[in-house]
Formats: C-alpha cells, sequence, structure tokens
C-alpha cells in the first residue's frame, strides 16, 4: 500500500443481505476507503463472494440508496466514521430496455395496461387515449390493433381504463363509454354512462371490475356499476335511469350504445378531480387540483380521510399495496408520497421534479419502485429509498410527458405530445 | 638648518665672532667654514652643482638650489605666476546651494551707509521744497484749485442734502400699532423706521452695541447647546412585514410556455391550443364570460366587439350559451324597431359564424379592450377615442348596447363593473370616476397623482381598487378610505401594462413593459379599522422584450393560485406555485 492510499480515510463496514445464501458475506467489518462508491463497493462485495461473472449490487444505508461516494453520505448523516456502519446490498436494478414503440397522430393523454393474467393481456394489452378523439389498443410490442370511437368532430379523449376485459373511454365531452370485451364489437360502444356536466378528466376502475368511478371538471366523482359483459343493461338498470336522448337514438338503436346513470354521486372536492385510483375493492383514492386527496368507502360513498398538500394542485395519483403508500404529482413540482394509513398528516416524502408532475404510476410487484411522468418531458424510475437521484431515466418525450402506465410486471407505457407511445420492460 | 633670530640687525655686527646669531632655543649658530677666494674658484669650477649654488649670509651656510626652485626663480624673472600649475583663469562653476543659500557669501558686516540719511537726495528734496515755497508755484496751486472747484460738482453736498427715498418702508399708523402690541420677541422688524430729510441727519444705528453684543453671546453659547442627533434604527423605518414563505401559495415558477402565436396576444386562458380563430384583424382583448355556466368569450377585434361560442363542446355550459346567443333566443324575441342612433347588434358574416362567432357589435373607432359583469350578461366596451361614445354598455340577454354618457370626460382608458353595486368605474387618463348606474349620476372621483392611467382592477370585495399607469405607478385605493391613493407602489422601471386581483386569494399582480411581473400579497380586512396589508412577493421574469414592449396582459386562474401573462415576444406564460 502507497503512502498516499494510508492517509486517505478510512471507515469499518459491516456487509448484510436479505438475497439467497448464496449471495451472502460473512459479516466481519471491513475497513474500507471512505471514497468509495457503489460501483467500488459492488466490486468489494464480488471479490468476498468470488462470483465468476460480476453481479452488480446496489447498497442501502439508513435505508436510503447509496448514491455518491461513502464519505459523503456519512457527512450527510453527520457519522464520524470511526464506528462501524452497516451496508446491506441488495439486487441493483437493470436499465429498462425499450422494447417498441409506435407514433398516432395526436397527443397522448391517457394509457392503461390490463393486468397480466386476463385474456386481453396476452393480445392487446395497450390502450391509449388521444386528444384526436379516438382511444386505440395495441399489443404489447407496440403494434396497434384497433381503434375505437374517434372520427370527425370526437371530442378529445381524456381518460382510459380496462374494466375487466372491456376498454372504458372517457372524453372531454363529458362522455364514459364502454366496449365490448377487447374492443372488438365493431365501430360502436356497449354502454354509455352518462351524468358528469362537464369534461371528465379520470377514470378508473375497481379491481374486481364490476364498478366505475369518473372524476371531472364538475368537482364530482361517479360511480357507474355496468352490467357484466353480455348481460343486456336493462335486466340491471331501473327504467327512469335510462334516459333515450331524442328520436334518432330509437331509430338507430342497434348502434346506440345503452345509457347507464350513476350509481352513486361522491361530493367534497371544491376543484377538478383530476386524478382516482381504486387499489382495493372498498377503497377509493381521488386527488383534485384543489390540493386535496380524499379516501373514499365505495361501498358506503362518503370520504374517510383527507390529506392535504396546503393548496397546491393535485394532478395525477397512484396507491401501492404493499407499502400502503399514496403518490401524488403536484403543480408544485414535486412528486409527494403519503403514508395512506396515516389518514391525513404530512407527507412522508417528497420527489423534487422540473416541471408539473404529470402522471404517476408505482411497480406494484417490487415495493419501493415508481415510474413519473414530467412536463418537462422525462419519464423517469424511481426508488423511493433514493428521492433525490432517480434509478434510471426512460427515453424522453419531446414536448411534454403526460402519461405513464405499468402493467403489474415488467412493462412501463408513456406518452407525450410528441404523438409517441413507448413501452419499455425491465430486466427480470 | 636652524633658524637665525637675530632679527634686522646689521650682519657685520657679527663680523668678528664664530657664530652668526641664535636659533629660537638661544643656541649660538655657528658660521659654516669660510673659504677662500681661491678655494672658491676652484669649487667654481669643479663643482657640477656652483652655478646654483648661493651663500646665504644670515645663516652663513651654501646653499644649493633644487631643480624645482631654479625653474621658481626662472618664472619669476620672466614675470609669471610663481605656481606651475595654478590656473588664473579657471572654469567659472556656478554653485547653488540644493537647500538655499544659508551661509552668506561674505562674512564682512553690513556697511554704515544704506543706514544713513542721503546727503545727495537732502539736497534734492530742499530744492523741491524751496520751490514749493515759492510765491509762484503757491500762486498755480491755488489757480488749479479753483478751476477744478468750478468744474467738479460737489457730490458731498449732494449726497448729504438729498432726503432718503423708500417711502414704502414707513409704517402706515395701523402698522405702527401692530407693531407696538407685538411681543418684542416676535416682531418682524426691531425698529420702527422713521424718515429723514437729509442723509447727513441719519442717526446711528442705537441697537448697533446691543445686536453685536447678543450675537457675539449667541456664538459664544452655541457649543454649550445640546444637539440632538437623530439615532433612529434603519430597519425600524421599514413596515413590519411577514415573510413571503407564510404567505404562500402564490405564483412562484415558471411553469408553461404557450408558444403558437405570431405578432400580440392580449389575453388568454388555459390548456392546450384547443382551437384558433381567425378574426380577421388585430385581436386587441379577450374575455371568457365569469359566469361558468354560459360558455362565451368576448373579443375586441378592431372597432367590432365580438362574442364568441366554443366550438363542439356539447357540454351543457356551452349549450346555454349558444341558446341565449341564438338569433331568436333570449328575451329579445320579438323587439321592436331600434331607436334613432343606438348602437345595432348584427350577425357576423358566414367565416366569421364558422369561426363561432354569434354577434358583433360596432364601435365608432377601435376599441381596445371588453370587461364582463360578474353575472356575465352586461359587458363594457372601450374604444378611447370615440369621444362620447367611447364606452359601450352591452347587454346579453336582451342584446341591446347604448352608451351611458352623454359627453366626454376625456380619453377614456379602461372601464370595470364593481363586482357587489350597479356601479361602473371608468379610467379616463388621470382620474377615475365612478358612477352609479342605477340612479345615474357620478358617485365618486378618485385622484391618482398618475399621468396616464393604463388598466384598472376592482377587488372582489368591492372596496378596493387598483390601478395600473404608464408613468410606472401601481397605486391602490381603499374606497372607503379617501380619493388619493392608499398607497403608491413604484417598483417597475418602465410602464404598467395591466393590473389584476385574484378572484378568490388575497393576491394581486402588475405587468410592465420591463418584461417582469410583479407578484403582492393584498389582504384586505374586514374590519374597517385595519387597513390593507400589502406584501411583495415575487418578481416572476421569463417574457423579452420585443420592441419596446414587455408583458401586454395578465390573468388569473379562477380558482388556482396560477398566473397567466402574455407578452409581446408571441408566448404566453403560465407561473404556478
Amino acid at each position: 500500500m502507497s503512502q498516499g492510499q494510508a492517509s486517505e480515510p478510512h471507515t469499518s463496514v459491516r456487509f448484510t443481505t436479505k438475497l439467497e445464501p448464496r449471495w451472502v458475506v460473512s459479516d466481519t467489518p471491513l475497513d474500507l476507503p471512505t471514497r468509495l462508491s457503489r460501483y467500488g463497493l459492488s466490486e468489494v462485495v464480488n471479490h468476498l463472494l468470488g462470483a465468476s461473472p460480476a453481479r452488480p449490487f446496489d447498497f442501502l444505508l439508513d435505508g436510503e440508496l447509496l448514491r455518491g461516494s461513502l464519505g459523503k453520505a456519512l457527512a450527510a448523516r453527520g457519522l464520524s466514521g470511526e464506528s462501524t456502519i452497516t451496508l446491506e446490498y441488495i439486487e441493483l436494478l437493470a436499465p429498462p430496455q425499450p422494447r417498441g414503440e409506435a407514433l398516432v397522430p395526436d397527443w397522448i393523454s391517457s394509457l392503461a395496461l390490463a393486468a397480466p393474467g386476463s385474456s386481453v393481456a396476452s393480445s392487446n394489452p395497450v390502450l391509449s387515449g388521444c386528444y384526436d378523439g379516438a382511444a386505440y389498443l395495441w399489443d404489447a410490442s407496440g403494434v396497434q390493433a384497433a381503434a375505437l370511437g374517434g372520427g370527425e368532430g370526437a371530442a378529445a379523449v381524456k381518460a382510459v381504463a380496462w374494466l375487466g376485459e372491456r376498454p372504458v373511454v372517457a372524453s372531454k365531452d363529458g362522455a364514459v363509454r364502454v366496449w365490448a370485451a377487447g374492443g372488438s364489437a365493431g365501430g360502436a360502444a356497449q354502454l354509455s354512462c352518462v351524468g358528469h356536466h362537464a369534461a371528465v378528466a379520470c377514470l378508473a376502475a375497481a379491481p374486481a371490475a364490476d364498478s366505475l368511478a369518473t372524476g371531472g371538471w364538475d368537482r364530482s366523482i361517479l360511480l357507474f356499476r355496468p352490467p357484466a359483459d353480455g348481460v343486456p343493461a336493462a335486466s340491471s338498470e331501473p327504467p327512469p335511469s335510462k334516459r333515450a336522448r331524442g328520436g334518432a337514438s330509437a331509430v338507430t338503436a342497434a348502434v346506440a350504445p345503452e345509457e347507464l346513470a350513476a350509481a352513486a354521486q361522491l361530493c367534497g372536492h371544491t376543484d377538478c378531480v383530476s386524478a382516482l385510483a381504486w387499489p382495493t375493492a372498498a377503497l377509493l383514492y381521488s386527488a383534485s387540483w384543489d390540493g386535496t386527496v380524499r379516501e373514499w368507502d365505495a361501498a358506503v360513498g362518503a370520504a374517510t380521510a383527507t390529506l392535504s398538500s396546503s393548496g397546491k394542485a393535485a394532478l395525477c395519483l397512484d396507491v401501492s399495496l404493499s407499502p400502503a403508500t399514496v403518490a401524488t404529482g403536484h403543480s408544485d413540482h414535486q412528486l409527494r408520497l403519503w403514508d395512506a394509513r396515516s389518514r391525513g398528516g404530512a407527507p412522508t416524502g417528497a420527489i423534487p421534479h422540473h416541471g408539473w408532475v404529470s402522471s404517476v404510476a408505482w411497480c406494484g410487484v417490487r415495493e419501493h419502485l415508481l415510474v413519473s411522468g414530467c412536463h418537462d418531458g422525462g419519464v423517469r424510475l424511481w426508488d423511493t429509498r433514493s428521492p433525490r437521484v432517480a434509478l434510471h431515466s426512460l427515453p424522453r418525450h419531446k414536448g411534454k410527458a403526460l402519461c405513464v402506465a405499468w402493467d403489474g410486471a415488467d412493462a412501463v407505457v408513456s406518452g407525450g405530445t410528441d404523438g409517441q407511445l413507448r413501452i419499455s420492460t425491465l430486466a427480470a | 638648518m636652524p633658524l637665525n633670530t637675530i632679527g634686522n640687525v646689521p650682519l657685520e655686527w657679527y663680523d668678528g665672532f664664530e657664530h652668526v646669531g641664535y636659533d629660537l632655543e638661544g643656541r649660538k649658530i655657528m658660521r659654516g667654514a669660510r673659504t677662500d677666494e681661491l678655494d672658491a674658484l676652484i669649487k667654481r669650477f669643479d663643482d657640477p652643482d656652483a652655478n646654483r649654488t648661493i651663500h646665504d649670509a644670515l645663516h652663513g651656510v651654501d646653499v644649493v638650489l633644487s631643480q624645482e626652485d631654479v625653474a621658481l626663480i626662472r618664472r619669476l624673472q620672466r614675470r609669471r605666476y610663481p605656481g606651475a600649475t595654478f590656473d588664473p583663469y579657471p572654469e567659472t562653476v556656478p554653485f547653488d546651494f540644493p537647500d538655499g543659500k544659508v551661509h552668506p557669501l561674505s562674512s564682512a558686516p553690513p556697511r554704515k551707509a544704506p543706514f544713513l540719511p542721503s546727503k545727495d537726495e537732502a539736497k534734492k528734496v530742499m530744492r523741491l521744497v524751496m520751490a514749493m515755497r515759492s510765491e509762484q508755484y503757491q500762486r498755480s496751486v491755488a489757480n488749479r484749485r479753483l478751476q477744478e472747484a468750478k468744474e467738479r460738482p460737489d457730490y458731498q453736498q449732494l449726497i448729504w442734502d438729498e432726503p432718503p427715498e423708500g417711502e414704502e418702508y414707513l409704517f402706515t399708523p395701523e402698522e405702527a400699532k401692530a407693531w407696538e402690541k407685538m411681543d418684542p420677541a416676535d416682531r418682524p422688524l426691531g425698529f420702527v423706521p422713521q424718515a429723514y430729510d437729509a442723509m447727513r441727519k441719519v442717526p446711528q444705528y442705537d441697537g448697533l452695541i446691543r445686536e453685536r453684543f447678543e450675537r457675539c453671546l449667541d456664538l459664544y453659547l452655541c457649543p454649550r447647546e445640546a444637539k440632538t442627533r437623530l439615532d433612529i434604527d434603519p430597519d425600524s423605518l421599514l413596515p413590519q412585514l411577514p415573510s413571503p414563505a407564510e404567505l404562500r401559495p402564490f405564483p412562484e415558477r415558471l411553469s408553461s410556455r404557450f408558444v403558437g402565436h405570431a405578432g400580440r396576444v392580449l389575453s388568454v386562458e388555459t390548456g392546450r391550443c384547443e382551437r384558433t380563430c381567425s378574426l380577421g384583424a388585430e385581436v386587441r382583448s379577450v374575455r371568457w364570460c365569469p359566469n361558468g355556466e354560459t360558455a362565451v368569450a368576448a373579443a375586441v377585434v378592431g372597432v367590432k366587439m365580438l362574442l364568441l361560442l366554443p366550438l363542439r363542446e356539447p357540454l351543457p355550459a356551452a349549450v346555454r350559451g349558444a341558446a341565449l346567443l341564438e338569433p331568436g333566443g333570449g328575451e329579445a324575441g320579438a323587439s321592436s324597431e331600434p331607436a334613432e342612433g343606438a348602437v345595432v347588434w348584427s350577425r357576423p358574416s358566414a367565416e366569421l359564424q364558422s369561426e363561432g362567432v354569434a354577434w358583433e357589435v360596432s364601435h365608432v373607432r377601435s376599441a381596445t379592450s371588453v370587461s364582463w359583469h360578474h353575472r356575465g350578461d352586461y359587458l363594457a366596451s372601450v374604444a378611447p377615442e370615440g369621444a362620447s361614445r367611447a364606452v359601450l354598455l352591452h347587454q346579453l340577454s336582451r342584446r341591446k348596447s347604448g352608451s351611458p354618457f352623454a359627453k366626454s370626460k376625456g380619453r377614456v382608458e379602461a372601464v370595470a363593473f364593481h363586482p357587489k353595486k350597479p356601479w361602473l368605474c371608468v379610467a379616463t387618463q388621470r382620474h377615475v370616476r365612478i358612477y352609479d348606474l342605477a340612479s345615474q349620476e357620478l358617485h365618486k372621483k378618485l385622484n391618482p397623482s398618475a399621468k396616464w392611467i393604463s388598466s384598472l382592477s376592482v377587488h372582489p370585495g368591492g372596496d378596493n381598487l387598483l390601478l395600473g399607469s404608464y408613468d410606472k405607478r401601481l397605486c391602490w385605493f381603499d374606497l372607503d378610505l379617501s380619493a388619493s391613493p392608499y398607497k403608491t407602489l413604484r417598483s417597475h422601471s418602465l410602464a404598467i401594462r395591466s393590473v389584476a386581483f385574484h378572484p378568490r386569494l388575497p393576491l394581486f399582480a402588475s405587468a410592465s413593459d420591463d418584461a417582469s411581473v410583479h407578484v403582492y400579497h393584498g389582504r384586505v380586512y374586514s374590519d374597517l379599522m385595519s387597513n390593507a396589508l400589502i406584501v411583495p412577493l415575487k418578481i416572476l421574469k421569463g417574457h423579452e422584450i420585443a420592441s419596446h414592449l414587455g408583458v401586454m396582459d395578465i390573468a388569473w386562474h379562477p380558482t388556482q393560485p396560477w398566473l397567466f401573462s402574455a407578452g409581446a415576444d408571441g408566448s404566453i406564460l403560465l407561473y404556478t406555485g
């Protein structure tokens, strides 16, 4: 060891892990120079393991991912480096690989991915809403399969969702249409949910695929209970809720969709309801421009909790169940994380962005992992344990990134004002 | 050789002795050996130094002269200077003492002559005195004086005998009485002016000594007076304002930039560019109807005021707006013939109708701005050069327009409706007049010290009014307080183009030609005793100055603390909190 290396600061490090036993090293403290960062520490662990193809690791210090050198991390926590520190190492997430991309004629406003396991998930899992008034179905590699609606004079689509295997499309003229399973029913929608008297902004389907929640600029959330696929609507709906629009619809009854009135209305927001999430059958979460995030009991139709962010308009929302965390994107360039169990109070974390955070999606299978789309065009993959530095950046959009979606496994889809639909996959 | 000290005595006195004299210590100097003539002759031939050997009779010895002695004798014989190296004409070296002549060149005492009166001059003076005493001279002098006296006026006499001017300084009897009554300390004059008929009769000022004394006393006592120096902490002069961080939310950062307009845009609302209307002329101002249930916008284009409908939006608000503006709709159904000189509403041309324009109303001159009543039924448009018809009031439901003023009070710059009372605020170039529309009379007149008002905005509470002017002033009026501004803010470096209150939050902003937007917190208290609190919050930048114009108009989001600004550079910026 040369003279220069001998004088540099060292600290005593003990490695632990929760990985399978063949990746475990002895917990004897090692004396390591503090200039080492993630890469150097990963080399040390690989050397201890004697793994022939080196396997990259990521390191957790006090529950936060180590970014930058060990010395800086110690200084930031006010640790002297004289006592032994414990580093937990985990598997490093490989950068996502682009799987496909597609171009639509206008801005992409919304995206939905079918949950894995359903029949559409194997054929056409990607549903995208577009400002030209149509919703498009894509297969997993970005090949267009079908277009729903659209045409001359159609209002822009603002939200899409999968109701089981049926695509649901909500547009700016207040219409919410449910299409036949897989979008295969030709040129017309199956059901039309009426009740909004302003533009619809968001849409969420219940996990059991029996209910639908929509929120919009009329500040209310409407709950619809569409009948199961194949069952005629008249049998499940009382006659007064069906409103024929006029003589024209009676003539073209074979083409015009059945109308379905709202089963319940949830009032409480004082501004546009901008995002909805329905993670469990009982709980519905809504975000609004009035800056509040509300938790509703979907069965009762009443708010059970309110998370407030001091008047910063919330633009997007997603709920993760395994750590019970709500992520909301705000107009003050922050992505905020809330503990869903705390029922109010301050946010538990904030991730700064460079523009409005327009969309957010949790991974679902890997806790701590989420993806956010920002108005600066960036789509970034975050680990909640590293709130300052993104894990990876997905391909940027020219203009604004408007929507991201995660299929619950390894595929991430993003869309933006450049009309590009980008599909990426995470390495297993 | 010892020196002989015998002095000036004849040497022959010592002829018979062996010695020739005495040295300094009194010992005898012995005579040298006497040689006879023969020996002298022989020696003269033998000795090579014989020709320069002389006999020193005083000491009685023979002395051999050296070469130098011989040369010296030779130079003396030729009447030269004795020294061989002596230069009688040396190069003159002028010398100067560096620090002045401290030493006299000569130490000789001064001569006596300069101290004695000159006898020569005394003689000359005596001669002149004798001449002046002569009778002839005396006579000539007397003649000359007589001559001069004849030619010259007697100024002295003239001045002394002239009566002094300035009768206006004399006291009238009333003034004299008032002077008498006054306290001596309060009298503006310490004396009573009096008239004299000649200057020579003017006495000496009797208060002179006392005044001099008092003045000296003042000067003498002056340093003993305690000096009261202002000892004020500069920070205490600043008002105690809350920190801007406590007054969130307010627009803090640039969030979006809507580019796409060529030329100048004056007022726009949010979102993706849903639709582009080409209205055929320069659009000066656009405003949405503030009533959320009818979706109608009013635009001022050239000399016309247009009412626009949103296209292809089958939402209830749009439907209601369209129904209100249908040709047969509204309450105007079967209206009678328009009165003489009334302003006529007309349907626009086919291509404008396809752009969504429902109605157009013509001004006489080009209109510049439009503003809505908060209920959304009335709106006012301004054409500053329209003289008595500068302001037109339009009613949407009855589809009527009219000019509320019979004659012009000056160039109208902006109008605004009062949010709570049937008042119309009209800003002319220098003043703001508030008219009661119900009773049709002037309710109040405000006097800002601004030179040229550009814009005004009424607080949604109704008791406060904001004025922006082209001479960089932003005036806050409290209508209950006074007709002059409660606060005047001069923070912009160039003309203010637009001011706006937030419809819900305690915020207001001003836009200026210096391409910046200043955001303020303006809280109005319902308590009548406390004045409004104005806190400057943020300077928002982002626009660029294009042809000396910066930010042309600003508009607040109806619910969020978001601010839209339209710039002369063709872009619209959105600032959010």
